[in-house]
């Protein structure tokens, strides 16, 4: 006992990096958030330049077209990451939205409690049972589909869960002996909340954060998928399976590729996450 | 317990009413109108047509006008097919939809179960991974990403099954379908139900049983499958939306005359009657539903179950 | 002698672990003999619970046991499961420790009886249900054809238990083997519980696995001690509490509160000083809670009273026992003391003026003349904060004019005074065991020289041991910095080492206060005087002879308190006018103040 004391957050990050598939995931969505900032911007092909000789081609080594072309002849390897960098930064912008809206306003429900806290989290339990994708829908028919408007609409249908995750968790806190005994020592609100809440809160929401990125993409995908979402010459990995669904029976790599991108990412997330859950809330943390 | 079903239904009525209030005005500040979509429609025309819808009115009269007729039962005209109304579109589609979502919930509730099961009671062994690997994928995989590939697959490459269409739901064609809709919901029920089996086997009271000299099968039976299913149950008013959302792909992909596709293209057209019309069918659906969850679950667990 | 109904021969019980493995049995041997009660007692993780497991093959599994186990000749230790389940239920039965987790939440009590014995026996419905039934009246269950149809959770934790002993009994095994029985219940549930387990020794062969002592003196007749795994001593009871010669059952045994008329261990009482003026005055608080009760299609509030009426005082250098069983509103108190729950009526006079008329800020500057420990070690501290920062909290808040130097200055003198050592300031809570936690609780409310502290139940969650180090350590503290201490327990012969005057409490009233000596040599009330019988003591002839007062029934709910006096549902002399009038206090010869009109 003569080593300095390792708080909870130095464990987390010990056990964090002992978990191989989230550190293996860590890297590929480095490589992968690498490829979407590099490539648009320095790939011989641009996404939207069409390839007279190369219409529908299979992946081949002539002319860099590594993954091939689709109907129009343009190039799917600066389209698939063109995709990318639209389909990561969607993911990421609705999450920050739906973590501003949903830590907000799970906090002053838990930390408020009582009936004005019941009463908000009616509110979510009645917004909860809708299927939040036809909000999308009729949000992004009504005010246009643009880039911005996109994600503001996914980040206000999606923070619900956050919502509910925050508030449990400060509502649980706010009962520990720990904050009693803040409170009875006379500490000011102010300090409670930033000592001894918020640090307490934080774990369960990081985690969830890395989970509700996949999700974002997932609905991004979906509304593009529906033609709903970015709109010609930009694309994302929705619509790009979108078309390449299209051309199944001629073009299966048109449909593949992105496929392959977009559950990879999913899976990193997910696996990042359960890393996260694991290092942050192990169950049997050693005393 | 039917005082308790009654309470919930009362209050299934105001959160209803939010939620037309909600779509209703949402969908009615937006700029532009229905008849936008029209090539070479003249100006006069257009008020004409804007007449003739009562578009023309007060938002608030239109408000009012709209809840009356729905009251009556009438969900108005279409605006986009615009010799039909809304009601005959829904009951034509309803029954696709219907069949397709049945279908696919139960397979993945049952199916779903099965598997968890199976897992949870084979822990560690290689079904339990194979399981739980598949699980893994079809929890992470969406949609409109596993059908084209079953499509692929099953319907281009083995040529055994019919890449779309509906053909009244003849039962080749709705396989892909229901398979490509039940995937998530099967495999988010197969992970649901292996852990809540595993916590449901460490419990005190199932060394109670195995002390009172109960053989194994009873013990399960009796004492861990009903904890084990609880879990489940809460976990059926995501599932539901969840599919719900699933079905507008996946008619969509597979040509499926459903409301589902019907939304999409209201959308679309900004056919607003049609997608206030079917929001309303899917509100109501996913309420009652819930209700239902919640009744099976006070069944299920008398701790909950109010007196 | 005759033929052993179970012996057990250099058993071993090994868990595979993330962290290894762990030996957890390490070569245990016993034997049972038909009419045997026997005790098997031991700290936690001393494996005695383990052992039993094993003895009926319910190894957790991780878990792999070796050596033998025979019942009546019959090899059973690793046996198939067929072979186990003719044994299992209907010649050997099991009662575990906590009945509500034991019991099957979703199924009524009637179809858990009659399970066992459609398993064991061709009994039809109407046989099993009227055997069932027997069994219930046996063990005393009030209306047992009501409880027969209704679940787990709408029993109280001392029918819980009972419905439990039922189980085992239904088929008149030849053997019970009972893991701790009664830790999970009250103090006077636990009394009713242990005194029907003596009358079940005529019928049946008995093992209790116990860490209490107190439990095996009453009841058993061989004692085995088990510490890490092993049987360190075995005898029988007699021997083993009269002249024991295994240091460890030594320690058990001086951790056990001594009978009446010795005077307690540690030398005199803390507050040996005449009492000084008075500090704090509570006069009638009462502390309700609105709580919604489900009518129909309506919703009704009514008022939980979890106080409802106490006075009290407590003057400078004292220490003032409150004691109660769970639920009589002690820890509602304590909080509403401290401001941290609203009070519903009455007033709190701290130093002469009333807390519960003060605002939230003034409140709060008063806060730093009262510190306050609570019961759960770990959960008190906040486990993101380094131990010292824990400590330094209320420095930061109350003299933010100090500098970092004076405040590290401050905070090692704090962790000295309650035994840490300098290098612990830079941990984390999680890094510490239950007792540590406690000293760093106890360091930082006193680290800013409170006039009262507070604590709430502070030594419930610890281990014997431990648990006697943390008195000596708050009584050593009063001594050196003249606190007054409030001291909430249910445990009696804690309360009994630690306190001048003692408040006994039941269903949100004070029904006695007396000084220490008066309340426990000649307790007035008959409440006290059955709290003071069910205290285990380590003379094995008092604890033999000391007549017991075992109440009938439960406490009410708080919701709904009896009229006229609230303790007359359960007491041993109440007559018609309990229920039409409530008792005034009245002062007796002696100088204790009591509740009751017959006392």
């Amino acid at each position: 006992m003569t080593a300095p004391g390792r708080s909870l957050w130095q464990d987390a990050m010990a056990r964090f990096r002992r978990h191989r598939a989230a550190m293996a995931s860590v890297w590929i969505m480095g490589a992968i958030t690498a490829l979407a900032i590099v490539v648009p911007e320095f790939w011989p092909n641009s996404l939207d330049e069409v390839n007279w000789d190369y219409l529908e081609s299979p992946p081949t080594a002539d002319n860099y077209l590594w993954f091939g072309t689709d109907v129009n002849g343009r190039d799917m390897f600066s389209r698939t990451f063109y995709g990318a960098r639209i389909s990561l930064t969607i993911g990421v912008l609705t999450t920050l939205v739906a973590l501003v809206i949903g830590v907000a306003y799970g906090a002053i429900a838990g930390y408020r409690g009582g009936t004005p806290g019941d009463l908000m989290m009616r509110v979510v339990d009645v917004l909860y049972s809708l299927p939040a994708l036809f909000f999308v829908i009729i949000l992004v028919t009504v005010f246009g589909n643009s880039f911005l408007l996109i994600f503001l609409c996914i980040g206000a249908v999606e923070w619900l869960t956050l919502a509910r995750i925050v508030r449990g968790q400060t509502l649980s806190i706010k009962e520990k002996e720990y904050v009693e005994s803040a409170m009875a020592a006379g500490l000011l609100t102010p300090t409670i909340l930033l000592k001894y809440i918020i640090p307490n809160v934080i774990g369960p929401v990081i985690v969830y954060v890395t989970l509700l990125i996949p999700i974002n993409i997932i609905v991004e995908s979906y509304l593009s998928f529906l033609g709903l979402g970015v709109q010609e010459p930009y694309t994302s990995w929705g619509r790009l399976i979108s078309q390449g669904a299209d051309e199944i029976g001629t073009a299966p790599w048109l449909l593949i590729i992105p496929a392959a991108f977009l559950v990879i990412t999913l899976f990193c997330f997910n696996f990042i996450g359960d890393g996260l859950r694991d290092a942050l809330d192990p169950k049997d943390r050693t005393r | 317990m039917l005082n308790y079903a009654l309470r919930r239904l009362l209050v299934a009525v105001p959160t209803l009413f939010v939620i037309i209030t909600l779509a209703f005005f949402l969908i009615r500040i937006a700029p532009g109108g229905p008849f936008d979509l029209i090539p070479d429609l003249d100006p006069a025309a257009a008020e004409n047509l804007r007449k003739a819808y009562d578009l023309d009115k007060p938002l608030l009269e239109q408000y009012g006008n709209y809840l009356w007729r729905l009251a009556n039962g009438d969900l108005g005209p279409s605006l986009a097919y615009r010799d039909r109304n809304v009601a005959e579109l829904i009951a034509e589609g309803f029954p696709v939809s219907a069949q397709l979502g049945l279908t696919a919930m139960v397979l993945g509730l049952f199916g779903g179960m099965l598997c968890g099961i199976v897992a949870a009671l084979r822990k560690n062994s290689a079904v339990d991974f194979t399981v739980m690997a598949i699980a893994m994928a079809g929890v992470g995989i969406p949609t409109f990403v596993t059908a084209p590939l079953l499509t692929l697959f099953f319907g281009l490459y083995l040529g055994w099954l019919p890449l779309s269409g509906w053909n009244n739901g003849q039962f080749a064609h709705i396989i892909l379908p229901v398979v490509a809709l039940a995937l998530p919901t099967l495999a988010g029920i197969t992970r649901i139900t292996r852990g809540s089996m595993l916590e449901s086997l460490g419990a005190d009271y199932v060394r109670t049983a195995r002390a009172k000299g109960l053989p194994e099968w009873k013990v399960i039976s009796r004492h861990v499958l009903r904890p084990a299913c609880m879990p489940v149950v809460s976990y059926l008013g995501p599932a539901i939306a969840g599919a719900m959302t699933g079905s507008v792909v996946i008619e969509t992909i597979f040509g499926l005359p459903g409301i589902g596709r019907a939304f999409v293209e209201g959308a679309l057209n900004r056919d607003y009657s049609l997608i206030l019309g079917i929001v309303i069918v899917y509100a109501t659906l996913i309420i009652l539903l819930n209700l239902l969850a919640d009744i099976i679950y006070g069944y299920l667990d008398p701790r909950v179950r109010p007196r | 002698m005759s033929t052993p109904l179970l012996a057990c021969e250099d058993l071993h019980v090994r868990f595979e672990t993330h962290a290894g493995e762990v030996h957890a049995v390490k070569g245990v041997d016993f034997e049972v003999h038909p009419g045997d009660c026997i005790g098997i007692v031991g700290e936690s993780g001393s494996g005695k619970t383990q052992t039993a497991m094993a003895l009926m093959g319910l190894l957790a599994d991780n878990a792999a046991a070796s050596g033998s186990v025979r019942f009546r000749e019959e090899e059973i230790l690793n046996a198939p499961a067929g072979q186990l389940n003719r044994i299992r239920g209907r010649r050997v039965s099991m009662i575990f420790q906590d009945p509500m987790a034991s019991l099957t939440p979703f199924m009524r009590i009637g179809a858990q009886l009659c399970e066992v014995l459609h398993q064991h026996s061709d009994m039809n419905r109407d046989e099993a249900k009227a055997r069932a039934l027997e069994v219930l009246e046996i063990v005393q269950i009030p209306e047992p054809r009501r409880r027969f149809g209704m679940y787990p959770h709408e029993l109280s934790g001392g029918q819980r238990q009972r419905v439990m002993i039922a189980q085992a009994l239904l088929c008149e095994p030849d053997l019970l083997i009972a893991d701790e029985p009664t830790t999970a219940l009250d103090l006077t549930i636990q009394a009713q519980i242990l005194d029907f387990l003596r009358s079940l020794k005529k019928r049946t062969t008995i093992v209790i696995i116990t860490h209490d002592l107190g439990v095996v003196a009453g009841l058993c007749d061989t004692v085995l001690v088990m510490q890490e795994g092993r049987v360190v001593e075995r005898g029988a009871t007699e021997t083993i509490f009269n002249a024991s010669e295994h240091p460890y059952t030594r320690a058990l045994l001086a951790a056990l509160p001594r009978p009446k008329r010795v005077q307690p261990p540690e030398g005199p009482s803390i507050g040996t000083t005449a009492p000084g003026k008075s500090l704090l005055r509570v006069d009638d608080l009462r502390v309700h809670f609105p709580t919604r009760v489900q009518d129909r299609l309506r919703s009704r509030t009514v008022p939980l009273k979890a106080v409802d009426g106490v006075s009290f005082s407590v003057a400078e250098g004292e220490t003032v026992g409150i004691v109660g069983e769970s639920g009589c509103g002690k820890s509602t108190l304590a909080r509403a003391i401290l401001q941290l729950i609203g009070s519903t009526g009455g007033r709190i006079v701290w130093q002469g003026e009333d807390l519960s008329g003060l605002s939230r800020k003034a409140m709060n500057e008063r806060r730093r003349d009262l510190g306050v420990v609570f019961q759960d070690p770990l959960s008190s501290l906040n486990p993101r904060m380094t131990i010292g920062n824990i400590i330094a909290e209320p420095l930061r808040r109350f003299h933010p004019e100090l500098d970092r130097e004076d405040r590290d200055a401050a905070v090692l003198n704090a962790l000295r005074d309650v035994g840490l050592d300098r290098e612990h300031r830079d941990r984390y809570p999680h890094e510490f065991s239950g007792g540590q936690c406690q000293r760093v609780s106890i360091a930082r409310a006193m680290i800013l020289k409170p006039r009262l502290l507070i604590c709430d139940e502070p030594v419930s969650s610890l281990d014997a041991s431990t648990r006697k180090q943390t008195i000596g350590l708050l009584k050593d503290l009063q001594k050196k910095h003249g606190v007054s201490i409030i001291f909430i327990s249910h445990d009696l012969s804690v309360v009994r080492i630690v306190c001048d005057r003692v408040l006994v409490m039941y269903l949100g009233h004070f029904v006695e206060i007396a000084d220490r000596d008066i309340l426990f040599d000649s307790p007035a009330h008959p409440y006290t005087q059955a709290l003071i019988s069910a205290i285990p003591v380590s003379d094995l002839k008092a604890q033999r002879q000391q007549e017991r007062i075992i109440l009938t029934g439960e406490p009410p709910s708080p919701t709904a308190p009896p009229s006229g006096c609230v303790f007359r549902t359960r007491c041993p002399v109440a007559t018609d006018i309990c229920s039409e009038r409530e008792p005034e206090f009245r002062t007796l010869e002696n100088g204790a103040r009591v509740a009751c009109h017959h006392a």
